[in-house]
C-alpha cells in the first residue's frame, strides 16, 4: 500500500511511457524484466483529467479541488476516490511531501 | 563471404572474414537471395566489440569496399545491382552484421538492463526455470543483447551499436573448438541446432508441438558439411583452396544466427524501424489480410489451420511483422520453421480473439484498440524510446485498419461468419442508419462506448428515433453524427448565437463538453435502453460518483505471463 495524503505531491514517473489517445491515455511501465511486464493501464476521460493535474507542483489536495469544479461531486468523495486513484495508479507516480 | 537474407521486405547483409564461411540453417533457405547475384565484399571493421579471444579479428583487419566500390566491382562481374529476385529488396542493405566467431564482451560500462529467462513446459502449464536465457545490456552508444545456447558453455553475442546499421554478432563458436574447426573437404559439423524451439522465451505455446516436430525434423537430417556450405556459395571450393593457398588452413562454419538470437536480431531491426511485431495468425482471404491475435491459447494457430484448410493462403500463424508501407500496413512472416517462405498480404482487418459459444465480431476503436494491439505485441519495454515508437506505430495502426473483438466458435463456421458477415464498418451501418432516420424509423443499435457511463453502458441495446426540430433540450440523450459513425452524448446546453441555435453536448462520464454544434450533427434522439432483457427510458445523469478505480481508471489489459517476448 502505499502511503499518501491530501497532501503529497505527486509527479509522473520517468519509468512510465504515457500517450493521449483521444480522450483517454495509455500508461505503460518501463520494467527490467519480463516478468514484470504483464499489463498496462487505460485512463477514461476522467482519470486523463486527473492525470494532467499531476504537474509535480499540485499536492493531491489542490486536484480534488480542480476535481470538485469540473464535476458535481462532494468534496468528500472526492477527497476519498483521489486518494484511491492515485494509490491505484502509484507505480506511475511519484510523490513527495511538501 | 556474405549472404543476404530478405525479412519482411529489409535486407539483412550478412558478412564474414575470410575463413568464415557463413551458414544460416534451413529456417533462412528461402529468405535467402539466391546465389549467383551475391556480391563477394569485405567490409570496414565494424564499430563495436571485439574479444580478446579473437585478437585475429583486430589485428587483420577488414578490407572495406565502399558501395561505389561495390557497384564497380559488381560491374566488372558482370552482376548488376537490382538483380535479387527478391521483390522490395532492391539497393543498399538495411542492415549489416558481421558474423564472428567467439563469445566477444560485453562494453566496459554497460549494464543489463531486461532479461528472460527460460521457461520450461510442465504438465498443466509453464514455469521459468530460472535459467538465463538471454539478456539485454546498454552502455554508451551501443546496445547488446547476449544469449545462453543450448551448450551450457556457450554463449552469443549481438553488439548493435546506436544509430549505425553495422551490427557484429559472435556465435559463441570458437575457432579452436574441434567440433566446428574442419579442413576443406573433411567434413563439418554445424551441430548448433536448427532451432531447438521458435519460442524465444522458451515458453511453449499453442504451436509448440508443430515446432517441436520441424525442429525434429531438422535434426534428424544430414549434416551439412564443407562440401555442402562450399558448394552452396560463391566460390567453389577449388577457389576457396586456391585463394587462402594453405590446404591445412581451416576453415569455420558459423551459423550466424543461432537460436533465440535470430528473433533478437528481427526485435531490434524491426523495432527500430518503427515496425511491429507481434503474435498472431494472418490469412488472406479473398483478396483481404486478416491478422487475429490474443494470448496463448486464445486460438491462433486454430484459426489459421480453419482458414489453411477452407483454402486460404496463411502469412503465418505464430510471428509477424507488420509495416507502414505506402498509404496502409502490410504484414509479413519471417523465419520460424523449416519450411517457411516470404509471405506477405496487405492488412485489412486485425482481430483480438477468444474462444467463445458464438461467432461474434464486435468492433474497438481509439484507446482501447491500441491497448489491445500493444498488449499483443513483442516487446521490451526497459527502452523508453522503443515503447514511444510502438505506442505511435500502434495507434497509427489502430486508426489504419480496422480493429475488433472476436469471440469464435473452433470450427469453420467462424471461417463462413467472417467471410460472409456483412461489412461491418460503422460507416456503413452508419449509412444505413441515417437512411432510416430519415424515413422517420427508429432504429436500434448496441452500444460500444463509456461515454455515457453508467446510464448506457457497452453491449446496450439502445433505441433511436428521428430528430425532430424542438427535440433539442437539455437532459436528453442525442446520437451525433461522428467519424462516419454516432455516439451517444447528452445535451447540456441549448442556446441561441446571432439567431442560430447551438447545441452543447458532453458524455456523462466525460469531463469536458464538446463544441457548440448546430442541429445538423444531431441524428437522432435516444428514447430506450434495453439491458438483459429489460426495457427503461434514458436515465437522467445520476450524481457521479467519477473518479474512484472504476471510472477513472477503465482498463487494466493483461498480458499473458506465457507471452513469448521476442
Amino acid at each position: 500500500m502505499i502511503m499518501i495524503s491530501l497532501s503529497s505531491i505527486p509527479s509522473h514517473s520517468p519509468a512510465v511511457v504515457y500517450r493521449r489517445i483521444n480522450d483517454e491515455y495509455l500508461l505503460i511501465p518501463l520494467t527490467g524484466n519480463i516478468a514484470d511486464m504483464d499489463s498496462l493501464y487505460r485512463l477514461t476521460e476522467t482519470g486523463a483529467f486527473i492525470w494532467e493535474l499531476v504537474d509535480g507542483e499540485r499536492a493531491i489536495r489542490d486536484i480534488t479541488s480542480k476535481i470538485v469544479e469540473e464535476f458535481d461531486v462532494e468534496p468528500e468523495i472526492a477527497e476519498k476516490d483521489a486518494l484511491e486513484f492515485f494509490r491505484e495508479i502509484g507505480e506511475f507516480l511519484h510523490f513527495r511531501e511538501p | 563471404m556474405n549472404v543476404d537474407l530478405v525479412i519482411a521486405g529489409r535486407r539483412i547483409r550478412l558478412c564474414s572474414h575470410e575463413g568464415v564461411i557463413i551458414r544460416p540453417d534451413d529456417r533462412f533457405r528461402a529468405f535467402t537471395v539466391p546465389e549467383g547475384v551475391r556480391i563477394d565484399l569485405m567490409i570496414d571493421t565494424i564499430p563495436g566489440i571485439l574479444s580478446e579471444a579473437d585478437p585475429w579479428l583486430t589485428g587483420a583487419g577488414i578490407p572495406f569496399m565502399t558501395d561505389v566500390a561495390r557497384a564497380g566491382q559488381a560491374s566488372e562481374e558482370g552482376l548488376q545491382e537490382g538483380s535479387y529476385s527478391s521483390p522490395g529488396n532492391e539497393g543498399a542493405p538495411d542492415l549489416t552484421v558481421e558474423v564472428c566467431p567467439g563469445s566477444g564482451q560485453i562494453p566496459p560500462g554497460a549494464v543489463k538492463v531486461f532479461d528472460a529467462q527460460l521457461m520450461e513446459e510442465i504438465p498443466g502449464g509453464v514455469v521459468n526455470s530460472g535459467e538465463p536465457f538471454w539478456e539485454i545490456f546498454s552502455g554508451e552508444g551501443v546496445t547488446c543483447a547476449r544469449v545462453f545456447l543450448k551448450d551450457p558453455e556457450r554463449t552469443a553475442l549481438l553488439v548493435m551499436p546506436h544509430g549505425e546499421k553495422q551490427w557484429r554478432i559472435f556465435t559463441g563458436e570458437h575457432r579452436d573448438d574441434p567440433v566446428r574447426h574442419q579442413q576443406p573437404g573433411t567434413g563439418g559439423d554445424l551441430s548448433e541446432p536448427v532451432s531447438d524451439s521458435d519460442s524465444f522465451t522458451g515458453q511453449p505455446d499453442e504451436a509448440l508441438s508443430r515446432k517441436q516436430q520441424t525442429v525434429d525434423e531438422a535434426l534428424s537430417q544430414k549434416k551439412p558439411t564443407v562440401d555442402d556450405a562450399l558448394s552452396r556459395n560463391h566460390p567453389t571450393a577449388d577457389d576457396l583452396s586456391e585463394k587462402h593457398s594453405s590446404a591445412e588452413r581451416a576453415l569455420i562454419i558459423l551459423n550466424p544466427l543461432p537460436y533465440p538470437l535470430d528473433g533478437l536480431l528481427l526485435y531490434f531491426l524491426f523495432s527500430r524501424a518503427g515496425d511491429i511485431m507481434i503474435h498472431g495468425s494472418g490469412v488472406s482471404c479473398h483478396g483481404r489480410g486478416w491478422l487475429f491475435t490474443g494470448r496463448s491459447g486464445s486460438g491462433k494457430t486454430t484459426l489459421a489451420r480453419i482458414f489453411d484448410q477452407g483454402g486460404d493462403r496463411v502469412i503465418h500463424d505464430d510471428r509477424l511483422v507488420l509495416r507502414r508501407q505506402g498509404k496502409g500496413w502490410v504484414m509479413h512472416n519471417t523465419p520460424v520453421y523449416r519450411n517457411d517462405e516470404p509471405r506477405s498480404a496487405a492488412l485489412d482487418h486485425l482481430w483480438i480473439i477468444r474462444h467463445g459459444s458464438a461467432n461474434v465480431s464486435e468492433p474497438v476503436i481509439g484507446a482501447e484498440a491500441v491497448a489491445m494491439i500493444l498488449a499483443n505485441c513483442i516487446q521490451q519495454n526497459w527502452d523508453r524510446e522503443a515503447a514511444v515508437r510502438l505506442v505511435a506505430a500502434a495507434e497509427d495502426l489502430a486508426s489504419s485498419v480496422k480493429v475488433s473483438r472476436l469471440s469464435f466458435l473452433p470450427d469453420d463456421t467462424v471461417r463462413d461468419y467472417l467471410r460472409l458477415r456483412k461489412e461491418e464498418d460503422i460507416s456503413v451501418a452508419a449509412v444505413a442508419a441515417e437512411a432510416m432516420l430519415r424515413a422517420g424509423k427508429e432504429i436500434t443499435v448496441t452500444a460500444g462506448g463509456y461515454s455515457m457511463w453508467p446510464v448506457i453502458r457497452p453491449g446496450d441495446a439502445v433505441v433511436i428515433a428521428p430528430y425532430g426540430e424542438g427535440a433539442a433540450a437539455a437532459g436528453r440523450i442525442v446520437a451525433l453524427r461522428r467519424d462516419g459513425g454516432f455516439v451517444l452524448h447528452r445535451i447540456t446546453r441549448v442556446m441561441t448565437v446571432s439567431g442560430r441555435e447551438l447545441i452543447v453536448t458532453c458524455g456523462d462520464a466525460a469531463a469536458r463538453a464538446d463544441e457548440p454544434a448546430g442541429p445538423a450533427t444531431v441524428a437522432g434522439v435516444v428514447i430506450s435502453v434495453t439491458r438483459r432483457g429489460r426495457q427503461f427510458p434514458p436515465p437522467r445523469r445520476r450524481t457521479p460518483r467519477l473518479i474512484n478505480r472504476g471510472w477513472a481508471i477503465l482498463d487494466r489489459v493483461i498480458r499473458s505471463r506465457l507471452r513469448k517476448i521476442t
